[in-house]
């Protein structure tokens, strides 16, 4: 005891007042601890009859709420009136209240995606021209991991306002290859061998079937349009599994995929215009 | 050594001494399986023709061990293995929806019995103690969505079949189980058959005693039009199989009844059967 009053006198305190401090730093601390705890045993209860947005949700939930308990728990322990602390703090909203409207609308813009929920934890979305892994949806903000492993913090405010493309919100999805053929080629058997392809690849539902479109009349092909479906797990490799398998069959079917090129008229009346194919570095005569 | 052609009973258990492996050729798939001190090994490929009836095996196999980078392989490490390895022949993982090769009509008040096969899976256990090694398809089959739209349904398999109504013209495969099915026209309309699901992980498997592969037979009451149907899967395989003895459970536990979306009609998100 003789220590402590010591050190209370060293600080300015009296006795009293030093033990009040001591004993509301161990009620901060061991109040922390105790929320961390409770709040992790409440997520791992919940965990498995719940999504992970709602663990997370009611994770921090508690977390929060016995922190704010514990703090002012310690408050009142360090000898300080709440009372007073509350009349102040109403000053203080009115003055916060203009500086943080930015804080408050993604607040309540947060609030609404809680409601609403276009995505959830684990869901890969494209917000804007950002796509990733959504990793938590907070108060503030959304946290994505993008699939070059960066992490964005989206505010809650920004997804409000903008298109959100929730990729992975349905079980099957489609995947649409473009593939210009010649337009010299029988569009049947183009057609017939693009279907082939689909249904070798055994990640390609039967169910919807796929389907060719004649999209267009390009440029320089004919626009072909592959559309297959697939489980969204699967969606990735088959994309990558198709554009090779496509390619393989359109050659060993001897379907030429042009590259865009011109063709030049002088003009119906006149000779066509001859070309000299030069071979290796020759120079063509000057004048 | 064991060895077998035609029907004969690739599943079972086999004894292989250190060292050895045994060799098996089942429809498209061959698979290696081989033994050493401390792994298990199980190395497969599959072959390009989907309608391969080819069966033989030998285990132990007295021929060349496959070069490591054949197919696909898998390793289960041990602290000393055992002397025996169990073949399982399994249903499949997901319902697999059937698609007859042409679409079949059932006038109100009529029944037929469908023969239908579908694809196995090989589950590879260690006896002693019986522990789960690797477990594959004999014939991978393709995805399928089943459900009126395809915001609802389930991710199944599908599978085409001649869907036999005369079990003489049945073809078996030793990597196909036959599946009788047999359908009631209870509704008002005639029905029409293009597609059926069937679940398949609800079902188990009986050999007969020439080898061929069955499951309980199933029965199939159509009352209306976007109705769901009610599906009984049976205890037994069908009385035209002969005499039967299980050779592996349900992988979910069994349910008689089952009221499923078991028809499909023409175009996804129709409700019409």
């Amino acid at each position: 005891m003789n220590r402590m009053q010591e050190i209370a006198a060293k600080v300015g305190l009296s006795g009293g007042q030093f033990a009040g401090v001591v004993a509301a730093l161990v009620i901060l601390v061991a109040g922390w601890i105790a929320a961390r705890l409770l709040a992790g045993a409440v997520a791992r209860a919940l965990r498995g009859h719940s999504t992970d947005q709602t663990v997370m949700l009611v994770r921090k939930l508690v977390f929060y709420s016995l922190l704010s308990l514990v703090v002012m728990a310690a408050l009142n322990q360090a000898g300080l009136r709440l009372g007073v602390l509350l009349g102040a703090a109403g000053v203080l909203t009115v003055a916060l209240g203009f500086a943080s409207q930015t804080s408050a609308s993604n607040l309540v813009s947060g609030l609404f995606l809680i409601v609403e929920q276009p995505f959830v934890v684990g869901d890969v979305v494209r917000i804007e021209d950002m796509t990733g892994t959504v990793l938590s949806v907070d108060l503030l903000s959304v946290k994505l991991r993008t699939f070059d492993n960066l992490y964005v913090r989206m505010p809650n405010e920004t997804i409000i306002k903008s298109k959100v493309t929730n990729l992975t919100h349905y079980p099957v999805r489609r995947f649409d290859l473009q593939v210009g053929v010649a337009y010299h080629t029988d569009l049947a058997q183009a057609r017939a061998v693009l279907l082939e392809v689909a249904e070798r690849n055994p990640l390609c539902l039967i169910n919807p079937e796929p389907q060719v479109f004649l999209q267009g009349f390009g440029e320089s092909a004919l626009d072909l349009q592959l559309s297959a479906w697939t489980a969204r797990e699967n969606w990735v490799k088959l994309r990558n599994d198709l554009v090779i398998e496509v390619k393989l069959a359109l050659d060993e079917a001897g379907i030429e995929i042009p590259f865009p090129h011109r063709t030049l008229y002088a003009g119906a009346q006149t000779a066509p215009m001859p070309v000299r194919i030069v071979d290796g570095p020759e120079a063509p005569p000057q004048g | 050594m064991s060895t077998a052609s035609g029907s004969a009973r690739w599943w079972g258990d086999h004894a292989l001494g250190p060292d050895e492996f045994g060799h098996w050729r089942v429809g498209p798939t061959e698979f290696w399986i081989m033994r050493s001190r401390l792994e298990w090994r199980c190395q497969r490929r599959v072959g390009a023709d989907a309608e391969a009836t080819a069966l033989a095996w030998q285990a132990p196999a007295d021929g060349e061990r496959p070069e490591a980078a054949v197919g696909q392989t898998d390793r289960l490490g041990l602290r000393a293995t055992g002397d025996t390895i169990r073949l399982t022949p399994v249903m499949a993982d997901r319902p697999v929806v059937v698609h007859p090769e042409a679409r079949l009509h059932l006038p109100r008040g009529e029944e037929l019995v469908l023969y239908v096969s579908t694809p196995l899976w090989v589950r590879v256990e260690t006896v002693d103690p019986v522990r789960l090694f690797v477990e594959f398809p004999l014939l991978r089959p393709s995805d399928t969505w089943f459900g009126p739209t395809t915001a609802q349904g389930e991710l199944c398999y599908a599978t085409r079949t001649a869907a036999r109504l005369n079990v003489e013209n049945v073809i078996h495969r030793p990597y196909r189980v036959v599946t009788a099915v047999r359908i009631v026209n209870r509704s008002e309309e005639t029905m029409t058959i293009e597609k059926l699901k069937l679940p398949v992980v609800n079902m188990s498997v009986f050999a007969a005693a020439d080898g061929r592969l069955w499951t309980e037979a199933v029965t199939l009451e159509h009352t209306a039009p976007g109705a769901q149907t009610g599906m009984e899967v049976g205890r037994q395989p069908p009385e035209v199989a002969g005499p039967t003895a299980p050779v592996a459970p349900t992988r979910l536990r069994p349910s008689r009844n089952l009221l499923v979306w078991a028809f499909g009609g023409i175009g996804l998100g129709s409700d019409d059967v």
